[in-house]
Order: structure tokens, then C-alpha cells, then sequence
């Protein structure tokens, strides 16, 4: 409940960010900037400092392809331990997502804000290990028995999934952007160790009965600018022809 | 419109992804030893037991054969027998061998016609996976034959159960029965 009321103030706080990064510069002539905007996830880090049972650090990278498109990666790693009424585990992994966003939002001249939506096809390698584990027994006339524990570690786990990304980036400071990104993970295919199963995948988050996950970022990336254009939309009409 | 769309799917995900936290009762989980009651005289025929009062060797409360009795009725004491034709028995989740005293007419004014025996049963166990809620669960397997130690017999009393019958030594759901017994 905590995290919500987190996520949601950081959620008016950009919105007001929107708002004030319009008023900041204005060149006399319109030119869209390419380049490559590399950042971090401050969700993760903050995460590692708070909770005890997550440590993972995830690194965002974009690179503008046209007016509306960019290229954009994400690559972590990350180790969560998974504590239930009934088994206790730890993951450990890495994590590389490929993809594109697209921006809708239309912005004011020379601004650079993003509304965008995309698509990540997301790999990760990971292991687990079953620390320990109880067995449930609806009928524990002997008692119930305590936590057993095994300390056995699955290697050589791997998941593949796709994501659909919806977030937003504002320009703070020049060249400074800060931004989140909700996810809804779709399970394509996953490695689980034998006789057990993956409770969590860096990168994917919690696992679910189905297909689908969840995850969340909030970034600060810096933009690198490389090279100008003339405004995409007078590009994009020269490609037509 | 799109984007307020896609935020609903993730908000409905958060919201309804939960449900796997707690241990669904329909899961099959650590099964109980299923015994149906047969008549000697008749073996293809069930029996029904009068009175049967089942308590663990070592156990101070005897074992609920009756649940559909609540425990605060004024004949809460009859929730620890069965008059029916078919028991389940917890093995323990920790050891190979579990013993049992069976009596039957157990509320009997009359002392001759209460009889006790106490059956041994032994196995060997293994625990395995179930889900993230549940845990793990831990089946069951009746010693063989060739092994000393008998999968279950009739220690001391012996004055009741007649026969044992094994039907199936791989204790591993509760939706078959396991042991046959005849009085």
C-alpha cells in the first residue's frame, strides 16, 4: 500500500514536471535532435536500499530512429528472495530487454517529452535456489512439520517473454529527462528447474498460474545529442515521395 | 485512449493476480491412507462399523471421523467415531511408521463387546512440489513385502480385524482407496 501511495505522488510530481519543462527553452529554429539517452532505474535502486529481500540495478538506454520511433534496451540484474507461508527461495539473474517505444505525444517546438507506448521481447539467465520448505498437510494429526532445509540451487534457467510498455519521460534539466513506465509481460517460454518452478524471473518480476506478469520503472536518463534534423514531419513527407 | 486502456489492463492484472497466494482445498496435497471396511463373511460386501474410535499411539486426542459434527454440539464427543464404511488415516509427515489403536463399539456399556487392536504401518516417504501456496506435499509408499518391516499389521487385541488387504502401496491422492480391511 506504501509503494502505491509512492508510485502515485511520483506519478502528479511528473505530470507537474510536464508541465514546467514546456516553459524552459526556445531556439528560433526547429530542429529535432537525434541521439542516444542512456539512464537508470531509480525504482530498482531505491528498492535495493529498502528492502532486505531485493538487490537489482537496471540500466535504460534509447536511441531516436525517427520523429516518433526509438530504439530503446533495458539491461539488469537482479537476486529476490521469495518468502512464502510455505517455501522460501532465492533468484539470482541477468536480463536484457530489446525493443522500440513510440512517442504519441505531440510536443510544443522544441520540446522532447515523451507519452509513449512500445514493445520489448525480453531473455533472461537465472538461477534459483530452494532454500527451504514446508509441507502442507490438511490432515496434521502428527503435527505440523516446521521448514525443512535443502539449499539446492537450479542452475541454467532461462525465460523469454514480450512486453508491452506505456510511460512517460519529461525533460527536467537540459539533456536531463526523468520518466516511468508501466509493463504487462507475456510468458513465451521458460526454463523451470525440475521438480520445482521459477517463483520469480529478473527482469519478468513474480510469476503468476498464467502467461502474464507485471513490472514498473522510474528513470533518470541523460540524452546525448549526435545530430539534428529537420522536423519529422517534413522528413517523413520526403520519405513518402 | 489507448494508453488509459493499456494502464486498466495493468491495474486489473495487479488486482486480480493474487489469488494463487492461498492454498485452493481442491489441490491435491498430502493425501491421507483411504481403508474401506469389508465383511469377512461376505467379501465383496461393505461393512459398516459401529462406533469405531481411532486414536495414534502416543496422541492425546483421538482423530476426528466425523467432521460433519461441530465441535461445540452437545454430542461433540461424536465426532471421534465413525459409523460408517470408510476411514482416512494421517501418516506422519516425518516419520516411517505410524501405529494405531481401533476400537470398536468404543462407547459400549458393555465392557465384552468393546474391542481394541492396534495395527503398525510402515512406509517410506517423499516429498514433491506443489505450487508457490501450498508448498510442498508428501506422499506415501507402503514398504514392499521383501521388506522386515511388514507394510501393516495387527500388533496386539487382534480380536476384530480379520484380514488386511493392499490395494494399492503408493499413497499419493486420496481419490482411490488404498487398504481393504475385513471384520
Amino acid at each position: 500500500m506504501k509503494s502505491t501511495l509512492k508510485y502515485i505522488s511520483s506519478f502528479f510530481l511528473l505530470f507537474s514536471m510536464l508541465g514546467w519543462s514546456q516553459t524552459t527553452d526556445s531556439l528560433p529554429k526547429f530542429k529535432d535532435r537525434y541521439g542516444l539517452r542512456v539512464g537508470i532505474d531509480l525504482h530498482r535502486l531505491t528498492r535495493s536500499l529498502y528492502d532486505k529481500d531485493y538487490q537489482g540495478v537496471e540500466f535504460t538506454g534509447d536511441f531516436r530512429l525517427s520523429k516518433r520511433y526509438f530504439a530503446a534496451a533495458e539491461i539488469g540484474t537482479e537476486k529476490r528472495d521469495t518468502r512464502e507461508p510455505q517455501i522460501n527461495a532465492t533468484t539470482r539473474g541477468q536480463y536484457l530487454k530489446i525493443g522500440f517505444d513510440y512517442n504519441t505525444h505531440q510536443n510544443w517546438l522544441q520540446l522532447e517529452n515523451m507519452v509513449n507506448v512500445g514493445l520489448r521481447y525480453g531473455f533472461s539467465t537465472f538461477s534459483q535456489t530452494l532454500n527451504s520448505y514446508k509441507v502442507y498437510n490438511p490432515n496434521p494429526y502428527f503435527g505440523n512439520g516446521d521448514f525443512i532445509d535443502v539449499n539446492r540451487e537450479y542452475n541454467g534457467l532461462t525465460a523469454h517473454w514480450i512486453e508491452t510498455v506505456a510511460g512517460i519521460k519529461a525533460q527536467v534539466f537540459t539533456n536531463v529527462f526523468v520518466g516511468f513506465s508501466f509493463r504487462l509481460n507475456i510468458m513465451i517460454q521458460e526454463k523451470d528447474p525440475s521438480g520445482f518452478e521459477n517463483l520469480y524471473i529478473p527482469g519478468y518480476n513474480r510469476t503468476y498460474n498464467d502467461r502474464f506478469g507485471v513490472g514498473f520503472n522510474y528513470t533518470v536518463s541523460y540524452f546525448l545529442p549526435l545530430y539534428k534534423k529537420d522536423k519529422g514531419v517534413s522528413a517523413e513527407k520526403k520519405k513518402k515521395k | 485512449m489507448k494508453k488509459l486502456l493499456l494502464f486498466c489492463i495493468v491495474v486489473l492484472s495487479f488486482s486480480s493476480c493474487e489469488k494463487d497466494d492461498i492454498c485452493d482445498p481442491g489441490q491435491s496435497t498430502t493425501p491421507r491412507l483411504l481403508i474401506e471396511f469389508y465383511d469377512t463373511n461376505n467379501p465383496a460386501v461393505l461393512k459398516n462399523l459401529t462406533n469405531l474410535y481411532v486414536i495414534g499411539e502416543g496422541q492425546e486426542e483421538a482423530l476426528v471421523l466425523n467432521e460433519s459434527i461441530p465441535i461445540d454440539s452437545p454430542v461433540s464427543e461424536q465426532r471421534f467415531l465413525s459409523n460408517g464404511n470408510r476411514i482416512g488415516l494421517p501418516l506422519n509427515t516425518e516419520a516411517d511408521q505410524v501405529v494405531y489403536n481401533l476400537t470398536l463399539n468404543y462407547n459400549s456399556p458393555n465392557q465384552d463387546l468393546i474391542f481394541e487392536d492396534q495395527i503398525v504401518i510402515n512406509y517410506s516417504r517423499l516429498n514433491a512440489y506443489v505450487s508457490r501456496a501450498c508448498g510442498y506435499k508428501t506422499t506415501y509408499k507402503l514398504n514392499p513385502p521383501t521388506n522386515p518391516l511388514a507394510p501393516i499389521t495387527v500388533t496386539s487385541g487382534n480380536v476384530w480385524i480379520n484380514s488386511i488387504e493392499i490395494l494399492q502401496s503408493d499413497i499419493e491422492t486420496e481419490n482411490e482407496i488404498h487398504v481393504k480391511i475385513y471384520f
